[in-house]
């Protein structure tokens, strides 16, 4: 009697799961492109160059060809970068400049823009160097836009709370 | 001779080893809808009632130190705006898991400035004991907007550049830091 009732919606629990894994939502495909750029950004102290190179292009992949970088974070002032080539060339920069670093977004915001082909995604940075004590937190604005079946970043901009 | 009881088949619908049963207690279900409730309890007071933080900085040095924790009053603001003096957190748009803790100087339709390290409210002079640094900051006047308060932290011994403080929304503080 039971089992009339629970094999059915086990299946229909299990179709569910499916559909969501197969067909995720433009915010679940932002949201793990964010993670791998998160894994991306965070490499131990000593790293091979050979890693390194890998990694930073694997985070420039999930950046459009010619995206935007506006930043303006303390310790480096602002800087404003254009071209995935000039951002490759500044994260290889930033490698060699500090041995070790681990960045995390503890807070993720996405905004879907209506036609579903852009997103503003609002992500808080925070990153700890070894031998530093302080962690160095940073808003930014990431404007995401769907280019064929990929989701990639089109403009990258630091936000501040207070003006 | 054996007792008529002992000699009885364990009836497995209910039969549980002492283990098990000191953990999820004589009805299970129940046990189970009381272990719901006092979590979506604690979730609710904790997030949303009364936060703890982890203080990390000096930016409110001496009122609040490095890595210190603190509790957030979430619901302070519900029925009343904030007032000058309040220490309170705020927020960032990509969310609350990560705030600023400031003081709350400068009200609505105020004008704010910094001159020679004092600070000035509509021109005149804001006695701030919960200062204990020297400070030599010179900011122009600001007016601030109906919805807007202007938030700075206490340590004021570092350069005004290096000093995150400014004007924010009104949406944007969330709670306000319980005396201790």
């Amino acid at each position: 009697m039971r089992l009339r009732f629970i094999i059915p919606t086990m299946m229909l629990s299990g179709v569910a799961i499916a559909a969501w894994q197969l067909w995720p939502s433009p915010e679940r495909v932002i949201r793990r492109e964010l993670a791998h750029i998160e894994e991306g950004l965070t490499y131990p102290p000593n790293e091979s160059p050979l890693n390194a190179w890998a990694e930073v292009n694997q985070v420039c992949a999930r950046l459009a060809a010619d995206v935007e970088v506006e930043v303006q974070a303390p310790g480096i002032g602002w800087r404003r970068l254009e071209g995935r080539e000039e951002v490759r060339t500044a994260l290889l920069h930033w490698r060699q400049r500090y041995n070790g670093a681990e960045v995390r977004f503890p807070d993720t915001r996405v905004v879907l823009a209506p036609d579903h082909i852009s997103a503003a995604v609002y992500v808080m940075v925070q990153a700890r160097l070894p031998g530093e004590r302080d962690t160095i937190f940073q808003e930014f604005k990431l404007t995401f836009r769907k280019e064929g079946r990929h989701w990639r970043i089109g403009r990258v901009e630091t936000l501040e709370p207070l003006r | 001779m054996q007792n008529q009881k002992d000699r009885m088949p364990p009836n497995w619908q209910t039969w549980r080893p002492d283990w098990l049963r000191w953990i999820v207690g004589r009805h299970p279900a129940r046990t189970l809808v009381r272990a719901l409730v006092l979590g979506a309890t604690v979730y609710v007071m904790f997030r949303h009632v009364l936060m703890p933080v982890r203080v990390e900085g000096m930016s409110m040095w001496p009122t609040v130190q490095d890595q210190q924790w603190a509790w957030i009053h979430r619901l302070a603001y519900l029925r009343s705006s904030p007032q000058r003096g309040d220490v309170v957190c705020v927020r960032f748009s990509s969310g609350d898991r990560v705030m600023l803790l400031k003081r709350v100087v400068g009200l609505p339709g105020e004008s704010v400035s910094f001159r020679g390290g004092r600070l000035y409210i509509n021109g005149q002079l804001l006695e701030e004991p919960y200062v204990k640094t020297p400070c030599d900051w010179e900011e122009p006047e600001r007016k601030l907007g109906p919805d807007e308060y202007y938030v700075v932290g206490d340590n004021r011994s570092m350069p005004r550049e290096d000093h995150v403080h400014g004007i924010t929304e009104r949406w944007r503080i969330v709670g306000k830091l319980m005396r201790r």
